[in-house]
């Protein structure tokens, strides 16, 4: 079974990440939330217009 | 007319032929287009491309097993009433003359170290004498092909590589320009990402008949639902786009060169016909007239070919772009680029700066190993790529650059941040995984909201694109 990191032995150390943990996590602003909704959205549509025209277009 | 009675029926293997000589790239031109004055332009391009590249030696297999025309043979061509040879001459070009050891049996010469330019096989079909071609790209766009590969074969032993964008020119009977068109992006990801290899017919068979309308064979030509479908079935189920149907402010460009940039040649119907996009330029850059000109290979003229403005182009209008993607990159570019683009703003706000209105943003796919063993390469901090390169990520990301247009222009390191999505994640979860300013460094816990960060000790400078960095 694996052990807890604090229950280690002294010749397991945790690799460093890089960095320091954030206390205040970066976050989308609900204006943020609310274009980007409205513009997925707009892609979705534009996505399934193509798969409704694309039936009828040839290429050869 | 070419005499298919005495395509095979000799026993040399094989010619060379000294191009610097008068006449010799008409001779090639005659055996091939039969000495006719309606000889195909597809063998012009070809022959004068590899001219231009400075070829000055071709050396021709009069009996070369193609896989690809065997397999067009096997399906079609053994079929027919007339009779057509099951092998190939596969026409090798090199920059250097062969004057050296052509007779010598003791010391002959060494094809590897005359400049290999590629190859272009010519199948024993009049009406479609060019099949399956690899050539280095003319000089002056190969910087701006950003779907090349490398290809090795052999010849007499000799291990011989070119790089270049694998080009294939339909035969009009078992496949048409959708068909070649889809064989160019899967032998592009065969060469370069390790795909399967597909031969002509698992293109066509890929193809639902089913949808379509009349006999598949000789084949109409696919709807662009086939044509989808037809690269899910080669296990590259692509991303199709009305290009009437833009939103907001996508443009045609954007959206292609998202792709492009990425490595993932670009297929697009226009005027009842598909070719595909391998890369582009940018001219008269910083000025109002700014265009994007594409390069593309099209399966009726040639490879290589410039499009001066897509606008304008023979086949307008482009209708649609069908862009074959690996199965797990689940988020497409524009979404990818949308998310990314309000993160990037976000993540500069939280440092104090703003993303000035000579910044755009650029999109790339690359997996995240590349990406994160080019950190340094191109300028990030080692301390803030440490932090990168430490941090769990999906298999296949994009990185969504803040560019410095003005930067750009001056062909100087341009990218003042950028902000990485996990490919896989859900449409509806706004997640990243990473984002860099010029001011620090965050990393994304995946499955919460907890996030680490690297500051830097003074603003980043501009580093380089993460596409040029690899090669694209």
């Amino acid at each position: 079974m694996l052990s807890e990191p604090a229950d280690a032995p002294n010749f397991v150390r945790e690799l460093y990440s890089g960095g320091v943990e954030v206390t205040e996590p970066l976050a989308l602003d609900a204006d943020a939330v609310r274009e980007l909704t409205v513009e997925l959205r707009a892609l979705e549509d534009a996505r399934a217009a193509a798969v409704v025209s694309g039936r009828t277009y040839l290429v050869r | 007319m070419v005499d298919l009675t005495r395509w095979s029926l000799t026993d040399r293997t094989s010619s060379v032929v000294d191009l610097r000589q008068p006449g010799a790239l008409e001779y090639l031109r005659d055996q091939y287009g039969g000495n006719s004055p309606d000889v195909p332009d597809i063998l012009q391009q070809v022959l004068g491309q590899a001219y231009g590249l400075g070829a000055q030696t071709a050396v021709v297999e009069y009996r070369y097993l193609d896989a690809d025309y065997r397999d067009e043979h096997s399906r079609f061509y053994s079929t027919t009433f007339r009779r057509y040879p099951s092998v190939t001459h596969r026409v090798h070009f090199f920059s250097e003359p062969a004057e050296q050891g052509l007779d010598d049996p003791d010391t002959p010469v060494e094809f590897a170290t005359l400049g290999y330019l590629g190859y272009a096989i010519m199948r024993p079909v009049p009406g479609a004498p060019v099949g399956r071609v690899m050539l280095k790209a003319p000089y002056a766009l190969e910087d701006h092909i950003t779907c090349q590969s490398i290809e090795t074969v052999h010849l007499f032993g000799e291990a011989l590589s070119v790089r270049g964008t694998p080009f294939m020119a339909q035969d009009a009977q078992l496949a048409r320009c959708a068909h070649a068109a889809l064989w160019v992006a899967s032998r592009h990801h065969h060469l370069f990402w390790g795909t399967p290899k597909h031969l002509p017919t698992a293109v066509v068979d890929a193809a639902p008949a089913g949808i379509g309308m009349g006999r598949q064979l000789p084949s109409p030509g696919l709807a662009i639902t086939q044509l989808s479908a037809a690269a899910s079935g080669l296990g590259l189920p692509p991303v199709v786009h009305d290009l009437e149907w833009l939103t907001g402010s996508e443009t045609v460009a954007r959206l292609v060169c998202r792709y492009l940039n990425s490595g993932f040649p670009v297929i697009i119907g226009g005027g009842g016909h598909a070719f595909v996009l391998i890369g582009y330029r940018r001219v008269d850059a910083g000025t109002p007239d700014e265009r994007i000109e594409f390069i593309r290979h099209d399966d009726e003229v040639g490879p290589y070919q410039v499009v001066a403005d897509w606008k304008f182009d023979a086949y307008r209008p482009w209708k649609y772009l069908i862009v074959p993607l690996p199965p797990k990159l689940y988020v497409p570019g524009d979404r990818a680029e949308a998310i990314g683009r309000r993160w990037a703003r976000s993540a500069f706000a939280a440092d104090g700066e703003f993303i000035h209105t000579r910044y755009t943003f650029r999109s790339t796919a690359v997996t995240s190993n590349t990406y994160k063993e080019h950190l340094v390469v191109r300028g990030v901090p080692v301390d803030q790529a440490t932090l990168l390169r430490r941090a769990p990520m999906s298999r296949w990301v994009w990185v969504v650059e803040v560019v410095d247009r003005d930067l750009r222009d001056k062909s100087a390191p341009y990218v003042i941040g950028e902000v990485v999505l996990d490919a896989t994640d859900h449409d509806r979860d706004f997640k990243i995984l990473a984002s860099r300013t010029p001011q620090s460094t965050r990393v994304h816990r995946p499955e919460s909201t907890s996030q680490i960060i690297a500051r830097s000790s003074s603003p980043t400078a501009p580093v380089a694109t993460v596409s040029r960095s690899i090669g694209r």
